[in-house]
Order: structure tokens, then sequence, then C-alpha cells
């Protein structure tokens, strides 16, 4: 059975027997190559699930925001569950109030219906950490150049070109926060962004408001980012953050031994401290 | 004023020939989309794109706009240094055009003459050019925009062949192309058939006077709630929207020292209609979106006598859920119909 009417069948036989108020999944978009989130509390509604490599969103922003509900059914990619972790880590959200629907993960598709998206390109979890059904064979994907690559040239380059290459980055931003709001880890109900209390940058496009911006958000997802990748393809002028993310992704697991959103019994990174933690930045 | 002939292949030497004396913005690749931006040199313009991705908005009215500068100390304001160099917006899509003369009704025509919207709009001249095939989610022919023609535009491309022909619709337009070759009226049929040929297909959501009425028998309809679920409130449809045009004024200052800007804001942001007080009217996200929606369809209409949607298809097109205005549009007529 394809992975598209497994997710189907679980999802009825969940909302069948009451063991989830509601499934949220992803269903037909409005043009070729798009899904649109759905969120189906009827048995009969089932047949709008669709699953397909256009499944761009990371569900699990909805979690937090719907627990009120009762127990939830999410459609999740293994990255997606990296995030799930994440937020059972942090309180959001409890285990046993979430059933998870996963799946081995054939990787994502740009709207071109050919590339593959750089995050999946380099993604080393096809299977979820987690899960309550799993459905699809794991199976080896096809892969880009190596992501990796590309983030050691960034850091290979001299500060002042790298300088200018963050920049050149930033002057693309419109300042929209679809990837903070496309980020199920951006969960803070007031951002530092939006406070006038005092006012932490100005609300214009300023290209270093814009860098504090992303510098910040990057810094408050260390060791919290699943690498879904979801920020990425939810902005409009596609600025690439890739490597900033995946240095400090790289520093968490060198530094600290920790990687994001593996093991939801582990406590979350900054709510453990041990004396032999990295500390040479401390001077 | 006749109507004109440029050869494809001078589109370069004459967009030159207007860098010496205007600021020239046009569709210019960047990033694998386009986007309007001043242009050093003609050969920079790129029509190869649908449209570009943002609208042509900024031109005259700015993401970011300094309004003064303040020094409290001195107790004396300053006004930014303005570019007095008159602007030519070319290849501005028709639906774009059609934003600007919504905005037009917004910004100058209105009971507030906004004197930072006019000094750029009215220093300003309009190339058009004509939109052959509308994008999967384009729906201008929805609101009757005919993509061959635009009367807010000075001059009107439409290409065929190896040629624009060229719609003078100004005088000022008329002075720009004065030296080209009048076109002939077999060019103008030409012109005409393609225009013809390109006739808009169907859509399958209530006609505007309907929705007018949906919209007002609608207000509290629990529908909105269901359109807005997915939505994660992010204002990206906002910015890139031709017509919208909400603002946000700030103070920005270092000690004494500051200016006072204006920057874009969007109804879509949880807390754009955060009052000093605390209270917020607008905290759910239906009410956000049916603020989007009535103030499109509604308010607007009735304010400034045009619906602001032009049918660009831009929102749908970068809404990082999938968030259609068709679709919306759509679903508030079949609630409409499941309630009578």
């Amino acid at each position: 059975m394809d992975i598209q009417s497994e997710i189907q069948k679980i999802a009825a036989r969940l909302l069948k027997n009451k063991e989830v108020a509601m499934v949220i999944g992803y269903g037909a978009g409005s043009a070729p190559n798009r899904t649109a989130p759905v969120f189906i509390d009827k048995e009969k509604d089932v047949g709008k699930l669709v699953f397909n490599r256009f499944c761009v969103n990371n569900l699990s922003l909805y979690l937090p925001r719907l627990k009120e509900k009762g127990k939830i059914a999410i459609v999740a990619k293994p990255c997606d569950v990296r995030t799930i972790v994440c937020l059972i880590q942090e309180k959001q959200i409890e285990r046993d109030k979430v059933h998870i629907i996963s799946f081995a993960c054939p990787g994502l598709l740009e709207k071109d219906g050919k590339t593959l998206f750089a995050s999946c390109a380099e993604c080393a979890v096809t299977l979820p950490p987690v899960y309550d059904t799993l459905s699809g064979e794991a199976k080896e994907m096809e892969r880009n150049e190596p992501f990796t690559d590309r983030v050691a040239d960034f850091f290979s380059k001299m500060p002042a070109e790298r300088w200018e290459m963050f920049k050149a980055e930033m002057e693309k931003c419109i300042r929209c926060y679809a990837c903070r709001n496309a980020c199920p880890m951006c969960y803070c109900e007031e951002c530092f962004v939006e406070r006038s209390l005092p006012r932490w940058i100005g609300e214009g496009s300023e290209v270093t408001d814009t860098m504090i911006f992303h510098i910040v958000r990057a810094i408050h997802t260390a060791g919290r980012c699943g690498e879904c990748g979801a920020c990425a393809r939810a902005c409009p002028m596609d600025v690439n953050l890739a490597p900033l993310a995946k240095q400090i992704r790289e520093d968490m697991l060198n530094l600290f031994h920790h990687q994001a959103g593996v093991d939801p019994n582990a406590p979350a990174a900054l709510e453990t401290f041990k004396p032999d933690d990295y500390n040479d930045f401390i001077k | 004023m006749k109507d004109k002939i440029l050869l494809k292949e001078n589109l370069v030497s004459f967009g030159n020939s207007l860098i010496e004396q205007y600021r020239l913005i046009a569709p210019v690749k960047s990033n694998g989309f386009s986007l309007y931006k001043p242009v050093g040199n003609a050969s920079e313009i790129c029509l190869d794109y649908l449209r570009p991705l943002k609208s042509a908005k900024e031109i005259f009215f700015p993401q970011n706009e300094t309004l003064f500068f303040f020094n409290k100390k001195t107790q004396k304001i300053a006004e930014p240094a303005y570019d007095k160099k008159p602007t030519i917006l070319f290849g501005a899509v028709a639906c774009d055009l059609a934003g600007i003369a919504a905005q037009d009704r917004l910004f100058s025509a209105g009971a507030y003459l906004d004197s930072y919207y006019l000094k750029r709009r009215r220093n300003s001249i309009l190339i058009g050019m004509a939109c052959p095939e509308p994008g999967e989610m384009c729906f201008c022919g929805f609101f009757g925009i005919d993509r061959f023609a635009s009367d807010i535009a000075d001059l009107f491309f439409t290409p065929f062949s190896d040629k624009y022909y060229i719609k003078v619709n100004t005088e000022a337009g008329a002075r720009l192309v004065e030296s080209l070759p009048d076109a002939a009226a077999a060019d103008a049929k030409t012109v005409e058939r393609l225009r013809c040929e390109n006739a808009e297909p169907k859509w399958d959501i209530p006609p505007l006077d309907e929705l007018a009425r949906m919209l007002a028998e609608g207000f509290e309809a629990d529908v909105w709630d269901e359109i807005a679920q997915k939505c994660i409130g992010c204002a990206a449809c906002t910015f890139v929207c031709p017509t919208c045009h909400c603002f946000d004024i700030t103070d920005e200052a270092k000690g004494e020292i500051g200016r006072r800007v204006r920057t874009w804001d969007g109804c879509m942001f949880p807390k754009f209609t955060l009052h000093a007080s605390g209270h917020n009217p607008r905290t759910k996200g239906g009410q956000r979106m049916r603020q989007r929606i009535l103030h499109k369809f509604s308010y607007f209409k009735d304010n400034q006598g045009v619906v602001s949607c032009t049918g660009c298809g831009r929102c749908a097109e970068i809404c990082p859920v999938n968030v259609d205005i068709r679709e919306v549009l759509k679903q508030l007529g079949e609630a409409c119909e499941r309630k009578s």
C-alpha cells in the first residue's frame, strides 16, 4: 500500500475509534505541485488526506495551539518528528496527547517537480526517531551536491567576504516573518522583534535590524532545530540561511554532544549543565 | 496621439535613451525570479518571468520611508533628501497598474493627500507591458482587468512577432516615443487579435456583487475560523500585494537624535491591532482573515469605489501554507449557500 492510502487508513481508524479528536495532515493544494495543511475531525473526510513529495510544511507548528482539542494525530515527516520531540522536551505538548503518523521519507521536491530540496538532499534522518504508526519502506534518497560542502565553503571564506555574502542574503529579506511563523520551535507568544517597550530592533527593513532578527532566531533555535527546512521553504524571497543553521548544528554536536529532537527522554540542550561543557567563549 | 512600434532588438537602446533623464525601474532578474528594480543599463531588463515576485507598489510607497529626522535637543526637524529625477516604471503588468490605480485613489484622490506618496507618483511615468498568459494563481480577468491595456499607463507595450506595439495614452508618454515609427493599421489589428485569442477563462468564484452581499451577511460566519485555521500569521501575502497599504509609524532614535519612519505593516500579524492598553480586538485568526478579505472586497470598495484586489495571485503564489484567495472566496460562497 502506498503512503497516502496507509495514512488515510490509519486516520480513519483513529477517528472511528475516537482515539484522537483530530488528524492534522496534508491536503490537495490549489495548484499542481503544492499541498495545504488540512484538519480532519470526521472519519468521512479522511479522503482529503494526500501524501506526495510536495508536503513542504512542518505541521507540528499547529500542535501547541490545538492541544485543548484533546489528543491529536499528526502526519509528520521524520524531520518534523524531531521538532515534535523538541516540543515534548520543552513541555509544549505531551507525548501521550499526540499520535505520530510517520513514514520513511522519500524527500521533498521543489515546485519544479524535479529538484530535491537542499535540506532533504543532505538529510540524515529518513526514518523518524519516534512514532506511533509508520508507513512506507525506508530507502536511499537521491542526493544533490553534498550540503556540508557548501557550509564548509562558506566558512572557508575570509570574514569580509562572508560578511558580504551574509549581508546580500539579509538584503533579500522583506521581514514578513514567514520563516519564524512556519517554524514549530518559534512558539513564543511574543517575539522580541515585536516588543515595543523596550524596542529591541527597528521595524523597518534596515539591514542591521534584519540581521539581528535572523541572528537571534538562529541562536534561539540552537539545539532545538530539527533541520526540517520549513523556514527556507516558507521564505518568499529565497533567503538562504542554511550555512548559519548548519554551523550551529555542528557546534551543538561537537561542543555539547547534542542533536536536536532525536530522543524524547533526553533533556533539552538549554536545560542541562555539565561541568565539562564547552565554555571557552567565556573569557 | 499616434501609436508606435519598437523593434524588440531596439529595446535596450530605447531603455538606455531613457536612463539619461529618468530613474528607470523595470523587472530585473534576481535569484531565480524577477523584481522591479532601478536599472543602470537597460540590458538588465528581464521580461522572461510571468510577473515580478513583489508588486510595483514600493516604487511610490516604499516598505520603509524616513518621514523626517529630528533632534530633540535643538527641537528641529529636517526633511530627508529626495531624488528629484523623474521615475519611469517600465514593464509593469496590468494587475500592477491596477494596483497603482487603487493606491492613487487611496493616497491622492480622497480626503487625505499623502505628500510622501504624491511627490513620487506625480513625478513618474508608467509604461505597461502586456501579459500574454496568466499564471496558475492569476485571476485578474475576474475583476475585468485587461491584460493588454491600461488607462493609467502613459504607454502600453504589447509584444508580437519581433516588435512591440506601443499604445500611446498621454502626452508625457508620446514625448518618450516621438522618434519611433508609427504603428500601421495592420499592427493594431494583430494586437486586437492577440487580445481576443487570449480571452479569460471562467471563474467559479461568486461574482463581485454577490460577494458584497455575502461579506455583509457572513460577518459572523463560522467559515472564517475554518478558512484561517491553516494561516500561520506571517505577512508575506500583504507585503507582496499590489494594494495592501497598511503601515506603522515609529521613531528610531539614538539619544536625542533620530528619525520618524513609516513601515509597511500587515493585518495578518496577530499584533497588528494590539492597543496601547493591552487590548487586542482581533485575537483570532478568523477575525484577521475576515479583515483582510473585507478590506479588499467591501471596505475599500465602499470608501474608494473599487475593490482592492487585482487578481495578481501573488498572495496565493507565495503563501507558505497555500491560502489561496480564490479558494477563500469560493469557500465563503459555499458557506453562504449552505446557510440560505
